[in-house]
């Protein structure tokens, strides 16, 4: 019976791809994401990692501070301390990748759940978590992780963890306001006329027509957390020194940024890989978000 | 009688991602001077495309295909008038809320809930009488002769008064609107144009119209609001009044109260030709004196209003009459069994023909075109071939 | 006749809060007092205007807001001493085995199915939340619900945006019908769709209930409508009942002014019936503010003294002890209308034929 007609879900999938692929820099978007993705699968592979037990850790060859231009050795050169600049752009897609998945998924699911039970049973409750939400965002973002890294040590997990603690807070919001207007829709009070319980309600009426807008800024954070955790790398918070890190590399180049009197751009190799792996990252995700929003808009998706 | 409107042909497309909507499929109807024609027909029929193609205000995926709308304001003349279609942009601007006011069936969307109900009528009377109320305040008659100056305007600003009737678009009126304070220049345009209001406000049947004009919409009730629409539409003294849906949100007693006052303004000549679009075939019948009835983009029936309702023609407006109940219903209420067509892909031939009781082989293949039956009463069945 | 539902001095006040400590400053009386009580097996049309509180008795009665003051009181076939739900939570309400006993039908279609469930999800939710059925017991259900509101299973795995707005009512009503309840609230289900499909839905409703053996509460601001389907019909007038009489008698001798003006106000389709109308002065007055008296004084044109000081009582009228009126002068109402009017065509207009 369900073979005959092609699935409702597969229809909406295919018109949903329609739309998406209708807008060509949605196209650029999933083209640099896909592949950054293949990048970051196939690391090993690219680029063979020299200590198989710490892949992460960027291989060098010496100690010499200055950097040394693209060769055949080293295709796009190496930073100060001699770290292969291509082996850190290769494996730092992973970690970007494993940075902006984490912690906004994390964020999303303390969020998106907060925000729920704050919209949907309003009141007492809804005053409470909203408060909370302010006062997490009184906290400014660059001293709550300095204040994890003086605590637990320097390290990305750490950071992450303080991201979250930063990043919820506006999906909470969002999603707040998203269960506000759908709150008091019919099929809302239809299911409670039903008898349904609260958390049936929340998980099958509400979430999915209220999840849209968070949605589309969590993937447009996914880009955006990387700048941030390359940021805190580049003031000494992130990642451990040598690790395949975009903003760990931008740190090691600080002090070749401009080169020597009458060739200021000697060194140029040191920033512009990672600084446009990290800016098509960025870009990547941004174009994908856009996409994703013009694809879920409900007013904008029939007619 | 002249025709005030004369639709022919009129073809509608609307572009989407499941295909063509075909809309409208040759609309041909004509609206007299000095009556009330009603488009009646379910949701999804044309009705309102048909008026919005009129104005020109089809929304983004929809194309005017074909067809011409001929529109003479002047009843006398016996011209065919000019084709709205072959018109600029710019002169359809001129015409919207001038010579054609269309009141919608919400009122929330149509007054600015900052602006004083004053302000909103006013503003809908001074955009086409500006002139004539700067040559009442600087005491000119028509030919300009300075009778005897009747100030109620700041004195100092009379030179700027003389200029904006002369030269409208002079550099030194542009600049003065940029300077704050003087850019009030003209406030006493706007209080004339506010007594008019009030003045309108009257006729409408408004009480306590002096108070209501420096009122605010949210301090209305939704008769009133309407009321009010009604009001800034007929400030512009237009020669066609549009009303899409007016009374449909509202209450029976506050919509029989707006019928009401319908009829009472085309007694008293405020309006002499009404469009009324409407899902309601009693409204239909309380208050106009023509009809037409859409299915599917395309026009049935069109005819007197009590031919019509007396004397059904078409299989789809005897059905429609049926299944509204009655105060004297006998029996179970007949309805029309399936479903309205998608127009992506209508019916061949008669739009109907798959719901229709009558169909015959030829209804399957070519549409029919309208017939008369009788004397201004016309129907597109082969039933009447 | 066996009772199914009492409605005792039922209340409902929206509290408007306001100023920095969100005190309580006044309330918007919806539902101000009203005793009702519907039979097994009847249909009880609630009929008024925006305001008048008609949707809000049909959500107090199926529990989507918590009333007041009074009582709401269900005779379910099992316990005919009666449960008082009015403060019962949905748990409560499932713990004794009430869930899915009594359902609602919206207004707008569009809006009471959830856009991003399946149809053969949306029938089922009833009987998911009622508990007891299995996947395959439920699959088949909503085959037969399916059939029964004139559709097919093809239509199972659609969403409701690929339907018409008939065709979504009649999903709205298998919905409704899932859980084989005793009483369903109708919330204007005809008012948002066109007058053939209207007709469809009516003749739907009104072979579920005598297949099943429904009492509905069918609330509507459409008289005819109403007259078409119901039995006994309830005129409602700023929270409170002014009129109720079985439909035959209500129609032939309306004695409220208020219901003669709702009578007129109804646009027909019918040339001869063309006459002047009453057509009451003014709105509705604001439901936060009802005026002192007889809620109606301020637009009736019958209002005297008495009028704008008592508030007149439900009682019957003095031929028929059913059919009950609110109004100082009721008796005199029908010759009133006459007199004023000078209308014999009025009487004409409403008798019962």
């Amino acid at each position: 019976m369900e073979t005959k007609v092609e699935h409702p879900r597969l229809k909406e999938l295919k018109f949903t791809l329609y739309r998406i692929f209708r807008n060509p820099s949605a196209i650029i978007g999933i083209i640099l994401l896909a592949a950054f993705t293949l990048v970051a699968l196939f690391a090993p592979h690219i680029a063979p990692p020299k200590y198989k037990h710490r892949p992460y850790m960027m291989p060098h060859k010496g100690y010499s501070m200055e950097p040394k231009a693209p060769s055949q050795q080293n295709f796009f050169g190496t930073t100060s301390g001699q770290y292969d600049i291509f082996y850190g752009v290769v494996w730092g897609t992973r970690t970007a990748f494993r940075i902006g998945i984490i912690v906004v998924l994390t964020a999303f699911v303390i969020g998106a759940s907060f925000g729920i039970i704050a919209g949907y049973y309003g009141g007492w409750i809804d005053e409470i978590i909203m408060r909370v939400v302010d006062v997490f965002f009184a906290v400014p973002f660059t001293i709550l992780a300095m204040a994890f890294v003086v605590r637990f040590g320097r390290g990305l997990d750490q950071i992450m963890i303080a991201m979250v603690l930063v990043v919820w807070r506006r999906y909470a919001r969002v999603m707040r306001a998203g269960v506000l207007s759908v709150r008091n829709e019919d099929y809302i009070l239809a299911a409670k006329s039903m008898g349904v319980s609260d958390i049936k309600i929340m998980l099958r009426h509400i979430f999915p027509n209220a999840v849209y807008p968070v949605m589309v800024i969590a993937f447009m954070d996914a880009g955006s957390i990387v700048i941030t955790a390359a940021f805190l790398s580049f003031i000494g918070l992130g990642a451990p020194i040598g690790y395949a890190d975009w903003g760990q590399m931008l740190a090691m180049a600080r002090n070749y940024i401009v080169g020597p009197v009458g060739e200021p751009l000697k060194y140029w190799y040191t920033i512009f890989f990672p600084g446009s792996a990290m800016i098509l990252f960025v870009l990547a995700w941004n174009l994908f978000g856009d996409a994703i929003r013009d694809a879920f808009d409900p007013k904008l998706r029939r007619k | 009688m002249t025709h005030i409107l004369d639709i022919k042909d009129l073809v509608t497309n609307f572009y989407t991602y499941e295909g063509v909507v075909k809309a409208l499929n040759k609309v041909s109807f004509h609206v007299n001077h000095g009556s009330t024609f009603g488009l009646v027909g379910e949701s999804g029929c044309g009705k309102s495309v048909t008026v919005r193609s009129i104005m020109q205000i089809v929304q983004s995926p929809g194309v005017i295909e074909g067809g011409e709308i001929h529109f003479s304001p002047d009843s006398d003349n016996g011209e065919t008038g000019i084709d709205l279609l072959k018109q600029t942009e710019r002169f359809m601007q001129d015409l919207r809320g001038n010579k054609i006011s269309m009141i919608f069936q919400e009122p929330n969307a149509a007054l600015n809930p900052i602006m004083t109900i004053g302000e909103q009528i006013a503003e809908s009377y001074v955009f086409h009488r500006k002139n004539q109320i700067i040559e009442k305040i600087l005491g000119l008659d028509r030919t300009g002769e300075n009778l005897f100056p009747k100030v109620s305007a700041n004195p100092l600003f009379l030179p700027l008064y003389h200029l904006a009737l002369h030269r409208p678009d002079a550099f030194l009126l542009e600049l003065i609107k940029k300077v704050p304070f003087l850019r009030n220049w003209d406030r006493a345009v706007l209080h004339t144009a506010i007594e008019k209001s009030v003045e309108l406000l009257a006729t409408l049947g408004i009480p306590n119209p002096d108070k209501i004009v420096h009122q605010y919409p949210h301090n209305l009730s939704g008769g009133m609001k309407q009321r009010v629409v009604i009001a800034i539409a007929l400030a512009s003294e237009p020669v066609l009044l549009i009303a899409d849906e007016a009374t449909s949100n509202l209450d029976v007693t506050v919509q029989a109260q707006i019928l009401d006052l319908l009829k009472d303004l085309k007694k008293k000549n405020i309006i002499s030709s009404i469009l009324l679009i409407t899902h309601d075939l009693g409204v239909v019948n309380e208050t106009c004196d023509r009809v037409g009835v859409m299915y599917a983009g395309n026009l049935c029936e069109v005819g007197k209003v009590t031919d019509l309702f007396e004397n059904p023609k078409h299989p789809y407006t005897k059905a429609l009459l049926d299944s509204v109940p009655k105060i004297r219903q006998i029996g179970d209420l007949k309805s029309i069994a399936g479903n309205v067509p998608n127009l992506v892909n209508p019916p061949l031939g008669c739009r109907f023909h798959p719901r229709c009781g009558h169909a015959m082989a030829k209804c399957k293949e070519v549409f029919p075109e309208m017939t008369i039956v009788d004397d201004d009463h016309e129907v597109a069945c082969y039933l009447y071939h | 006749m066996e009772k199914i539902l009492e409605l005792k001095k039922l209340k409902k006040h929206y509290p408007i809060h306001g100023g920095v400590l969100r005190r309580q400053l006044n309330s918007v009386k919806a539902l101000d007092g009203i005793d009702l009580t519907i039979n097994r097996g009847e249909c009880i049309g609630i009929v008024g205007e925006s305001g008048c509180g008609k949707t809000t008795t049909g959500k107090a009665v199926i529990k989507l807001h918590k009333s007041t003051d009074g009582q709401i009181i269900y005779y379910p076939k099992a316990e005919p001493g009666g449960i008082d739900i009015t403060r019962l939570s949905r748990s409560q309400v499932r713990k004794i085995g009430l869930t899915g006993k009594m359902q609602m039908v919206f207004q707008d279609p569009t809006t009471s199915l959830n856009p991003r469930m399946l149809i053969k999800n949306i029938i089922a939710e009833p009987m998911l939340a009622k508990g007891g059925f299995t996947a395959g017991q439920r699959h088949e259900k909503v085959l037969e619900l399916l059939n029964l509101v004139g559709l097919t299973k093809d239509h199972l795995l659609r969403y409701p945006h690929e339907f018409s707005g008939g065709q979504r009512q009649r999903i709205a009503v298998a919905r409704a019908i899932a859980t084989n309840p005793e009483l369903i609230v109708l919330d204007e289900p005809t008012s948002a769709l066109d007058v053939s499909v209207q007709a469809q839905i009516l003749n739907l409703l009104k072979k579920l209930k005598d297949e099943f053996n429904l009492t509905y509460i069918f609330i509507t601001h459409h008289l005819l409508v109403v007259k078409y389907i119901s039995t006994r019909i309830v005129v409602m007038y700023l929270g409170k009942i002014v009129e109720t009489a079985d439909t035959q008698s209500l129609f032939a001798h309306p004695l409220h002014p208020y219901t003669f003006a709702l009578f007129s106000g109804i646009p027909s389709t019918d040339a001869k019936d063309i006459s002047n109308r009453i057509v009451l002065k003014g709105d509705v007055p604001s439901p936060i503010d009802p005026p002192q008296g007889c809620r109606f004084h301020t637009r009736c044109p019958f209002s005297i003294n008495l009028c704008e000081q008592v508030e007149p009582a439900l009682e019957p009228a003095k031929d028929n002890l059913d059919h009950k009126v609110a109004c100082h002068r009721k008796d005199e109402v029908p010759d009133l209308i006459q007199d004023v009017y000078k209308k014999d065509a009025v009487k004409n207009q409403f008798a019962f034929k």
